[in-house]
């Protein structure tokens, strides 16, 4: 895995920035000095202005290209209600679009380091040497070994990861707590995964909804890696945003034909009517 | 070979192919039922001991001799009257007392609780007429007529008994009937209301008084009487309503008809049961008046069960003497003699049993009263021979035990340990087993209600289904700090034996009451409890164990009311508990908000008090704005454990609560719920609250406020820059913002005192504006989203914005949303919208563009470094007076920068001031304000120039200097 490309863990510190610039150029703001105009944005000399590290973002996350001197916008990927929903569920389908096991994206990390988070924690210390090991050692197990110019493995050290956890934070994937020891829970945005539901039955669906297990296939595929328990089931993090989004009826599980089931590991399935025995299948509330 | 499989993991084949009517009939709270199945009844009942309901003092009566009271001799009506709380054994008694009297060959009429008073006039009494004497029974054809019109034809009946109704009423002393047209409807379609009451099934009862006293009083077409009391209108509308019925239809009331009856039954005296006495209040007393009347003609036997309220119409006088009165509960409580925690396995066990009688697999060995003694060796061929799964401590019980069907009628409240509410409970959960909605009959949910505060090891929450096991099914091992449980049950319900592994539960063969050692799974109590061979191990360290934490002892203590507590929180066998669950979650969420703060990473906040709870729990009443609902019923019991476990030590010990062990279990949930706490929070108070401003600006947002409150305090600082994105930018990170000098002048003299003191503490709050510009449109330390304040700019001019601000809805804030305890959003808003009324009182002042236009028209065009040499030339000349050299001088300190800016002002006034809005006319009358206050105007004010004016390019002191040069 060694490419040019510039590794999404070192050039994206402040993501909020992405989608500033992403605004002014669709807007047909396409050149530094229009950026800068339209946004506030400052350009350095040194290329570490809040303008270049905008763009930086906005090229390694695919969602813009440059030509000659200008930098053009990729279209987003989704079409919500949420303009600012849209922005970031297309900054994980650009990512996870190219992760898969055969061949592993350079920016996987972004959705690897929250897939092994998905199926391990609920909670975690942001500068834990331990934890970072842990997923590092991860990484490579099962072959993603980003690379830099030189060729040499980027490991997940303390500072690409202050910077996933930027990312992660800004994408809806954790959730900061308080004190100063930079710790997280591990609770994805119920937006994002209700989005996911509707996009996923827009595209997979039948109309009504779709299969559970389509859904799975179709979130790896195209949003985020979602882990299963070994018994097939959602992991707890997930598992709970499902549960709560069925619990507000904004999502339904419901038995339907005979398909393989997709459980949900912890949670109280029995207190929700939203979550049928046995179910597999989702519908949404359109 | 056998086609009969043991269940493992699947149902026991007696319930393979169970009928749910025969399931549903076993259960039925109807006595008719049993009471019309011999061989069911005879099965299932269980000897009944009742009190006499008139003795003094609690004298027990046994169903016989009940019975024996009954004498086929006796030459008048006999009326038993059985009375007791609702599924206390009083149909029961009444299906006993029918089969014995019908085993006598007497005729039983069975009247059940669902019969309508036309059916039993028009079928069940002319049915049973039928079938005992023949023929048709007179008069009863007429009642048939009624129900059928009654069913089809109902508007047409209602019209004719009004009609006739209201004559009969008008014959009355007294009386004003003069309906109008709408009366006369709204009458009609009173009476054909109840016509269909009384024609329905399961409603006769209460509903065939035609008028109540209440109705009289709210209906005013009915209150047609000069004199009467309500009660006495009401029982005339009823005689006439029913003369009426029965002079259309020539139809006996139930009293001529059972006369008629009981007359041609001769010596055959027929029993009537009425098992739910609660027909109307007119019926009633002219059924009561036959049954008291001491006629010899009359040979009824009645048995009249029912709650004491509708049976309160038979104590009369007469009634009390000579009716038998019985009680099946004791007053005060729904305890009844036949059913306690002794009595209540073998108060089931025929019930379950019957399911497998059939084929001879149960059967019972009984003493004289039908009382169980012991249970037969399944028949030969039957299934449970072939099965050979359970023994004959539970056979015939299975899929339960008899702990768990001790534990269920325990887990009872007090007031619903009756016979009904037990068997309907038992029947609930098989019910659930037989769906196979449950992985055993111990998760079913219809044992959440019930009291068990059982414990296990904490490690086994996380196996809910082996904890529910062991609560409902395990028996108290011989340490008494274990529960054991059969191992064929974990085995008949499919639970994996790996469990064992990965659980602190061993297996063990352990002895028992009924024979040999039988495998059993011993699952701990509690967590301290340790295993077998650790514990002879350490038995010689014993004594020297420090004592368990009193936290951990406390949580042991409390942790059996969990699952009450999940079921409703105002349990007060939970109330401890409660208290540790409601600051595990207050804390937890205080965790996930970073103190209840409104944003991440923000300052912000909404103080949530010591005595307040940020959340209501379900069930607990409707939250208030500044609270979210949560459902205790959707955490895993597990999950629940971490959070008492945390709330025990945020009470006790609150530097050992570890969050960590909290959020590792349930740190997605609580965090679903610390977003929706903020959601609710903004969106009530700032985002989407309707009243922050007027009834006409209602497309404007909080959002918008704040970028005001951030352009106004930029404008106050300096008025000489046009308010834009770029500027609140500035504004945003600039160390501090004061209202600028020369405004601050001026404007001290243009306002009262108390227009300053607004301005002033409108300025004071522009830390607090920053800091809210941060919270809602900072990327980071110094870049906002000036793209967004750019767009709500245009829409949303800063001064405009204050002036749609609403008194009232800022008035409403909370002082708890706020930065600290001296600045609340409530405070910031309200200097926003009392520094828009300061403003708006200089706004317009001419001054403003007049010296805008003065100065304009000095300076523009001016070179300083032409201008410098020209004074410096004037300043040599001797006829320059002093003072316009001093002036002169003044004037030369100001830069050509300074001037330029000067300028830029005016122009900026210019531009606002022919603008439209209250923006623009505000803010361009403080950049007039502040020229005029400015020393350079007061400079050029003090200069005599020539009064000639030359051109758009020329300033007048290109003209001053001209006019000395020239004069020398």
């Amino acid at each position: 895995m060694i490419t040019s490309e510039q590794y999404v863990l070192n050039v994206v510190q402040n993501p909020k920035l992405l989608d500033i610039a992403y605004r002014a150029i669709q807007a047909g703001y396409t050149e530094k000095e229009e950026i800068v105009a339209k946004t506030g944005l400052e350009s350095e000399d040194d290329g570490n202005g809040t303008l270049e590290q905008a763009i930086k973002g906005l090229l390694t996350f695919g969602l813009a290209r440059k030509s000659e001197y200008k930098y053009l916008p990729e279209p987003l990927a989704f079409d919500t209600d949420d303009w600012g929903l849209n922005f970031r569920m297309t900054m994980l389908h650009n990512v996870t679009n190219e992760a898969t096991e055969s061949d592993w994206g350079k920016q996987s990390v972004v959705v690897l380091n929250y897939e092994w988070l998905l199926e391990n924690k609920q909670y975690f210390n942001g500068t834990s040497s331990e934890l970072r090991d842990k997923i590092d050692r991860w990484h490579r197990d099962i072959g993603y070994e980003p690379r830099n110019n030189n060729g040499k493995r980027m490991k997940l050290n303390p500072e690409k990861f202050n910077h996933w956890r930027n990312q992660a934070e800004y994408l809806g994937l954790i959730h900061p707590t308080k004190g100063r020891s930079s710790n997280y829970t591990v609770a994805p945005d119920p937006d994002l995964v209700e989005a996911s539901v509707y996009a996923a039955c827009k595209e997979e669906g039948d109309g009504e909804g779709l299969e559970a297990q389509q859904y799975v296939d179709w979130l790896n595929q195209n949003l985020l890696r979602v882990p299963l328990t070994t018994e097939g089931e959602f992991t707890k993090p997930f598992a709970s945003t499902l549960y709560r989004l069925a619990k507000n009826k904004r999502i339904a599980f419901v038995k339907h034909g005979d398909q393989a089931q997709v459980g949900f590991d912890g949670v109280a399935i029995d207190s929700n009517d939203g979550i049928a025995k046995n179910a597999n299948y989702i519908t949404v509330n359109a | 070979m056998s086609s009969i499989q043991q269940p493992n993991g699947s149902l026991c084949p007696h319930y393979l192919d169970i009928d749910e009517e025969f399931l549903s009939q076993l259960s039925s709270k109807v006595a008719k039922v049993r009471s019309e199945d011999k061989d069911l009844f005879d099965f299932t009942h269980h000897r009944i001991t009742v009190f006499d309901a008139l003795a003094e003092g609690e004298v027990e009566i046994s169903e016989e001799e009940i019975y024996e009271q009954f004498d086929r001799h006796r030459s008048k009506n006999f009326v038993t009257v059985i009375e007791g709380n609702v599924g206390t054994g009083k149909s029961e008694l009444c299906a006993y007392l029918s089969h014995r009297l019908q085993d006598d060959g007497r005729p039983v009429l069975h009247i059940d609780k669902n019969a309508d008073l036309l059916t039993i006039m028009a079928e069940e009494i002319p049915d049973f007429y039928r079938e005992h004497i023949g023929g048709e029974l007179p008069g009863a054809s007429n009642v048939e007529r009624l129900q059928k019109h009654v069913r089809q034809n109902r508007d047409t009946v209602a019209s004719l008994v009004v009609a006739k109704a209201a004559l009969n009423i008008s014959d009355l002393d007294d009386t004003n009937v003069d309906f109008t047209v709408s009366e006369r409807d709204q009458l009609e379609e009173f009476v054909r209301d109840k016509l269909t009451a009384i024609s329905q099934r399961g409603n006769l009862a209460t509903k065939v008084s035609f008028v109540d006293p209440g109705e009289i009083e709210n209906f005013s077409y009915l209150n047609v009487f000069e004199q009467k009391s309500l009660e006495d209108a009401a029982e005339a509308w009823n005689d006439a309503i029913w003369e009426a019925v029965r002079d259309e239809y020539d139809t006996p009331s139930l009293d001529q008809l059972l006369k008629r009856v009981g007359q041609d039954f001769g010596e055959d005296r027929p029993v009537l049961v009425f098992e739910d006495f609660s027909i109307s209040a007119l019926d009633a007393a002219k059924l009561r008046d036959f049954m008291e009347d001491d006629s010899t003609e009359n040979n009824w036997d009645f048995i009249i069960a029912g709650t004491q309220d509708s049976t309160e119409i038979l104590h009369t006088q007469t009634g009390l003497e000579r009716h038998e009165f019985y009680r099946t509960n004791r007053p005060n409580s729904s305890s009844v003699l036949f059913l306690n925690e002794d009595s209540c396995v073998d108060f089931i066990r025929p019930y379950l049993g019957y399911i497998k009688h059939s084929d001879g697999s149960v059967s019972y060995e009984r003493d004289e009263t039908n009382a169980i003694v012991d249970i037969d060796s399944p028949a030969s061929s039957s299934t449970c021979m072939q099965c050979g799964f359970c023994n004959n401590t539970f056979r015939d019980l299975f899929p339960f035990n008899e702990g768990f069907l001790r534990r269920i009628y325990r887990g009872l409240d007090d007031g619903d340990q009756r016979p009904r509410q037990y068997v309907q409970k038992v029947f609930n959960v098989l019910e659930d087993y037989l769906e196979e909605f449950v992985d055993s009959p111990a998760s079913s949910d219809e044992l959440n209600d019930l009291h068990n505060s059982r414990t296990v090891h904490d490690d086994i929450y996380s196996e809910e289904s082996v904890r529910q096991l062991a609560k409902w099914y395990g028996e108290e091992g011989e340490d008494s700090d274990a529960l054991v449980v059969d191992a064929r049950f974990p085995k008949a319900f499919g639970f994996d034996e790996e469990l064992l592994e990965d659980l602190p539960i061993e297996r063990e063969a352990v002895s028992t009451d009924h024979g040999g050692p039988r495998e059993a799974w011993v699952i701990p109590k509690t967590k301290q409890r340790k295993k077998k061979q650790k514990q002879k191990k350490q038995k010689q360290k014993k004594r020297r164990e420090p004592k368990p934490d009193p936290e951990e002892e406390k949580i042991e203590e409390v942790k059996g009311y969990l699952d009450t507590w999940r079921e409703n929180p105002d349990a007060s066998a939970a109330a401890d508990l409660d208290v540790y669950m409601r600051t595990a979650f207050k804390a937890a969420l205080d965790h996930l908000t970073e103190g209840f703060v409104l944003r991440p990473d923000g300052e912000l906040e909404y103080l949530v008090g010591g005595n307040n709870d940020p959340f209501v729990l379900e069930g607990q009443g409707v939250p208030s704005r500044d609270q979210i609902r949560i459902d205790p019923a959707d955490f895993t019991t597990s999950d629940l454990l971490a959070l008492l476990r945390y709330g025990v030590y945020r009470e006790m010990s609150p530097r050992q609560a570890d969050e960590a062990e909290l959020f590792g279990a349930v740190g997605t949930q609580l965090t679903g719920y610390a977003r929706e706490w903020r959601s609710t929070i903004r969106s009530e108070y700032l985002e989407s609250n309707p009243n922050f401003f007027v009834q006409a600006a209602q497309n404007r947002e909080f959002e918008d406020l704040v970028i005001a409150l951030c352009g106004v305090a930029a404008m106050l600082d300096d008025p000489w820059k046009e308010v834009t994105a770029e500027r609140i930018q500035e504004a945003y990170s600039a160390d501090d913002l004061s209202l600028d000098a020369d405004l601050k002048n001026i404007l001290g003299d243009r306002l009262v005192q108390e227009k300053q003191d607004d301005i002033a503490a409108f300025m004071s709050e522009t830390k607090q504006i920053q800091r809210l510009v941060g919270e809602y449109f900072a990327a980071s330390d110094n870049v906002l989203d000036i793209q967004q304040i750019r767009e709500r700019l245009s829409k949303a001019p800063p001064v405009e914005v204050l002036d749609d601000l609403k008194k009232g809805g800022i008035q409403n804030l909370p002082s708890e949303l706020r930065f600290d305890s001296s600045t609340s959003v409530k405070d910031i808003a309200f200097a926003g919208y009392n520094l828009f009324d300061a403003l708006s009182s200089v706004a317009g002042d001419d001054d403003a563009p007049a010296a805008a236009g003065f100065v304009n028209h000095q300076l523009r065009g001016i070179n300083v470094s032409n201008v410098e040499e020209y004074i410096e030339s004037i300043r040599t000349y001797d006829d320059v007076s002093p003072d316009t050299k001093e002036i002169l001088g003044k004037f030369v300190t100001y830069s050509q920068e300074e001037i330029d800016k000067v300028l830029s002002a005016c122009m900026l006034q210019d531009e606002l001031w022919v603008q439209k809005g209250t923006h623009a006319s505000i803010h361009g009358t403080l950049t007039g304000l502040k020229i005029y206050e400015h020393e350079l105007t007061g400079i050029l004010t003090q200069i005599e120039f020539t009064g000639e004016t030359t051109g758009d390019d020329m300033s007048e002191f290109v003209k001053l200097s001209g006019h000395y040069t020239e004069g020398l």
